[in-house]
């Protein structure tokens, strides 16, 4: 990171517009710090030795395959049910849109805890839908994987609304009367020609959204439990190990880092131009 | 204003139409006959890209109708709107606003897809589209690799390609640089001369119109100026705007026999007989500039001032300030030989037999 700075700070011209500025530079470098310290200690710390040992623990193994496997769920459920609502707040002029878009952040600013508690009072046992649902059928979302997915949807889905919105506005909306005036249907427009140019954004906001929800912890530890094989995701692993064994708990914070970083990675530069469009 | 009547059998498109365009209204009468291309002409801003747009059914009318072979497709008054999607246009936008996602091939075959083809059955239709349009070495292209010229082509392709009950043309030479928009409006000749349904061709360029359509109605201000066969409107234009977009002088007086009667003091001297009010147009070559006052047998002579001068093709094209404001064109031998600059007195004379004088 700082040598990508170095080299544009060398590329550009440095009569043209005069140095940088220090009152520019030293926060910069201070946000750097703010983000990067914590990681550095994270590998500082790490029980490099027995790293294998640590990885290769069942209760890791399969955290991990839990959240990878919750975590695409939800960012599925996230495209299936988000882009639509996104394409309604881009596209369609309807009574309340600025009321529904305010909603669409609420989770944004909710402290997670208190999402998995109104999850809980909505599909508990005892919920407001919850409980009709146990009466009628015996069933409990809460404590399953289903409930780590609703948990990880929640928390998740905004990201992938606002940043999809976001794509969908930014292309130009002349194609789709194109597309109509070459007789298709507001359908078919959508999905031949407003999602295929909206792509990038939308990709972009899949993985915003995928990346939300494997780090999700305090909606899924309220809602759904703790609970090895069912809905014990890495951040639970995490905390868990964390009680008993600082240093496993560094190894187990690495590997999601890692995977994380590993895919945003790859995705990056999208990923950063879908969240300035 | 109105344009030809449709065909007794109700065939063409027929259009009555009131819309509004921001703060002001936009009102024309539009009638064409299958096979033939009507041009809206006119500035920028005149409202022709809005009465377009009401054919198209992307702007609602706020009375009227629009019929297409006996089909309403809007009625103010019966509350009919049909929608874009079934109207069975072909439209080709300013910009060719070809679908960057799609092939060229993908692009054409658009419209006969949607038209409820398999997708295989559409590509064939826009295969052979793209033959008949000489384009198939570009099929497997995306629109970014080709040039202005040669994606404006491949959308007017595209629109025929839908085989559409009315052909929709809005400004399609206006992005282009000259010699594409050569290129495409002679593309545009040889191939609308082939369409069976009605076309209307938004355009500011009177070229576009002389060239290409069988009539013209001039909008200005949102309504209909003037219409008729391109060479009539282009030989006698009925405004001030159309004679400049024409490159004529345009006067209006009032005639008693002998004389017409400009605004001022000044007088026109018709070739024939005239009465009533009526324009006069001439073409800047006709003429003739002298530093004094000539005792030729030109009987129509005018002082003036060198306003500005401007090369217009081989000539230099000099405006004229005066009582009778005036666009004279000489060659620059001629100026030179005159020796007068921006801001000297000349005379201006015109033949009688150069002008063409008609009722307002």
């Amino acid at each position: 990171m700082s040598r990508t700075l170095e080299r544009s700070a060398a590329q550009a011209p440095p009569a043209a517009v005069g140095r940088v500025p220090l009152l520019i530079l030293i926060p910069a470098f201070g946000a750097l710090a703010v983000l990067l310290l914590p990681l550095i200690g994270l590998f500082v710390r790490a029980p490099w030795s027995d790293l294998v040992e640590h990885l290769t623990s069942t209760g890791v193994t399969t955290a991990l395959r839990l959240s990878l496997t919750t975590a695409t769920i939800s960012m599925v459920v996230c495209l299936i049910l988000g882009t639509p609502l996104a394409w309604l707040l881009a596209r369609v002029d309807f009574r309340g849109r600025q009321f529904v878009r305010a909603l669409v952040t609420v989770p944004l600013v909710l402290p997670p805890v208190v999402g998995g508690i109104a999850l809980l009072t909505t599909f508990g046992r005892a919920g407001v839908l919850g409980k009709p649902i146990y009466e009628a059928f015996g069933y409990q979302v809460t404590f399953t994987t289903t409930a780590v997915v609703i948990a990880q949807t929640f928390v998740a889905l905004p990201f992938l609304v606002l940043a999809v919105e976001g794509a969908l506005r930014s292309t130009d909306r002349r194609y789709d009367e194109v597309a109509a005036s070459l007789g298709a249907s507001r359908w078919w427009t959508f999905v031949r020609v407003t999602l295929p140019l909206a792509g990038p954004g939308i990709i972009s906001g899949a993985v915003l959204a995928w990346a939300r929800a494997l780090g999700e912890f305090g909606a899924t530890i309220t809602f759904a439990g703790n609970f090895e094989g069912t809905t014990r995701t890495m951040p639970l692993e995490v905390y868990n190990t964390y009680q008993t064994d600082a240093s496993g708990a560094i190894v187990v914070s690495l590997l999601l880092l890692a995977v994380s970083v590993g895919v945003l990675a790859a995705l990056r530069e999208r990923w950063i131009s879908g969240v300035s469009a | 204003m109105t344009t030809a009547p449709p065909e007794p059998d109700g065939k063409g498109l027929d259009a009555d139409i009131t819309a509004r365009r921001g703060d002001f209204e936009v009102h024309a009468e539009i009638r064409v006959r299958p096979g033939q291309v009507l041009a809206l002409l006119g500035p920028n801003g005149a409202g022709k890209s809005t009465l377009l747009r009401v054919l198209g059914g992307l702007t609602p009318l706020t009375a009227g109708y629009v019929r297409l072979d006996g089909r309403a497709l809007d009625d103010a008054a019966a509350g009919v709107r049909v929608p874009v999607a079934e109207r069975r246009l072909g439209t080709v936008f300013q910009d060719g606003m070809l679908f960057p996602h799609l092939t060229v091939l993908d692009n054409v075959a658009f419209g006969p897809r949607h038209a409820g083809r398999t997708k295989r059955e559409a590509r064939a239709v826009a295969a052979e589209w793209l033959e008949r349009t000489e384009l198939t070495e570009f099929s497997d292209r995306r629109p970014s690799a080709l040039s202005g010229g040669q994606q404006q082509r491949v959308a007017v392709t595209r629109a025929l390609a839908t085989d559409p009950d009315l052909l929709l043309l809005d400004e399609p030479m206006s992005a282009l640089d000259a010699s594409a928009a050569v290129a495409v409006r002679r593309f545009l000749s040889r191939h609308l001369a082939s369409v069976e349904a009605p076309s209307v061709l938004v355009t500011h360029q009177a070229l576009d119109a002389l060239e290409l359509a069988d009539h013209v109605l001039v909008i200005e201000h949102g309504i209909g100026v003037q219409e008729g066969p391109p060479a009539d409107v282009a030989r006698r234009p009925r405004s001030s705007h159309v004679a400049a977009l024409m490159g004529l002088n345009l006067l209006r007086g009032r005639a008693d026999g002998e004389t017409v009667r400009l605004a001022g003091d000044s007088t026109l001297v018709p070739p024939g007989r005239a009465d009533g009010d009526v324009f006069a147009s001439f073409r800047p070559s006709a003429v003739t500039l002298y530093t004094e006052r000539p005792h030729a047998s030109a009987r129509n002579v005018w002082p003036g001032r060198v306003d500005g001068i401007a090369p217009h093709g081989d000539v230099l094209r000099l405006h004229l300030d005066g009582p009778v404001p005036l666009l004279a064109d000489v060659t620059p031998a001629a100026l030179a030989d005159l020796n007068v600059g921006e801001g000297d007195p000349v005379w201006a004379s015109v033949k009688a037999t150069e002008i063409d004088v008609y009722p307002a």
